[in-house]
């Protein structure tokens, strides 16, 4: 297989990864919170619509992971940004669950939810990359000391 | 252990023999190291020829075609193909961090991980490489041993 092919494979597998990854996601988030305010099931059209909109935003988090000069944390916020605009968004606009005038309750605890799931996901990327990068510098030291 | 060393002034090539019961890690580091210290490279700058020793290069880069050494202050066009380079070095401090890139991790201050699996090197020089992903992986492992 030529590499220009197994390039163009590779992107469409990682494409749809990342398609049925959103997809998956904001279906299990909006049934969650369709269960919590008591409202129908999701239809047919509103999965439709989750559909159209994972394959665009598959296609801004392809362009974000292949940014190469931003760190892994700031990668990680604007990724976590993009998919609560997107449940933000649809909620609002495809499935009408925010009031913002009669019923901002539901609005203010998302927006609560995803604050708080920032700044656990900021504290636990930190923590993480600090791990990594000290064993790493560990076995550079080691290495030194073992080649001289 | 004993170590011998015999000063023969005219003996043709400096020969070094090690005996054991067995090869092991540290033999095995010494004989690396011994390897490194004895291999030089021939390098060109402005039409002048100079030897290299491999302790003194930070790292080789190919630009169309050429290939190059870089010491903390110059640069030096060698003879080598990158890919020769990858091979004569395999048992070395030298490791292939990106499809044009051989570095030497004896001159790495300190590392930090990036995105997509990517490394990110600063040189003792504060000159900064990427270790590129399919070479990261490569690169934990010689770190590791």
């Amino acid at each position: 297989m030529s590499n220009k092919k197994f390039n163009i494979l590779k992107f469409i597998a990682n494409y749809l990864i990342i398609l049925i990854s959103i997809f998956a996601l904001i279906t299990i988030i909006f049934a969650g919170l369709l269960e919590f305010i008591n409202r129908s099931v999701l239809s047919g059209k509103d999965l439709l619509i989750f559909f159209i909109v994972s394959a665009v935003a598959s296609i801004l988090f392809s362009i974000v992971f292949k940014l190469n000069n931003i760190s892994i944390v700031l990668q990680a916020i604007i990724i976590y940004f993009l998919l609560s605009l997107i449940v933000v968004l649809v909620g609002y606009y495809v499935l009408y669950i925010y009031d913002i005038g009669h019923n901002y309750k539901l609005f203010i605890s998302t927006i609560i939810f995803i604050i708080v799931g920032l700044v656990f996901l900021i504290l636990f990327l930190i923590i993480k990359l600090r791990k990594v990068n000290k064993s790493l510098n560990e076995n550079l030291k080691n290495f030194k000391e073992r080649d001289h | 252990m004993k170590l011998q060393i015999d000063e023969i002034p005219n003996l043709e090539e400096t020969e070094i023999i090690i005996r054991c019961r067995e090869v092991d890690d540290r033999i095995n580091r010494i004989g690396n190291y011994i390897r490194t210290s004895y291999i030089t490279i021939n390098g060109k700058d402005n039409g002048e020829s100079y030897v290299l020793y491999l302790d003194d290069i930070y790292y080789f880069e190919a630009v169309d075609n050429k290939v190059f050494a870089y010491d903390e202050h110059k640069v030096y066009e060698v003879s080598y193909k990158l890919q020769e380079l990858a091979d004569l070095l395999r048992k070395t401090s030298f490791i292939q961090v990106a499809r044009t890139v051989i570095l030497n991790i004896n001159k790495i201050e300190k590392v930090s991980t990036l995105v997509n699996g990517r490394i990110s090197a600063v040189l003792i020089n504060k000159e900064k490489m990427i270790i590129t992903r399919a070479y990261a992986h490569a690169f934990k492992q010689k770190l590791n041993g």
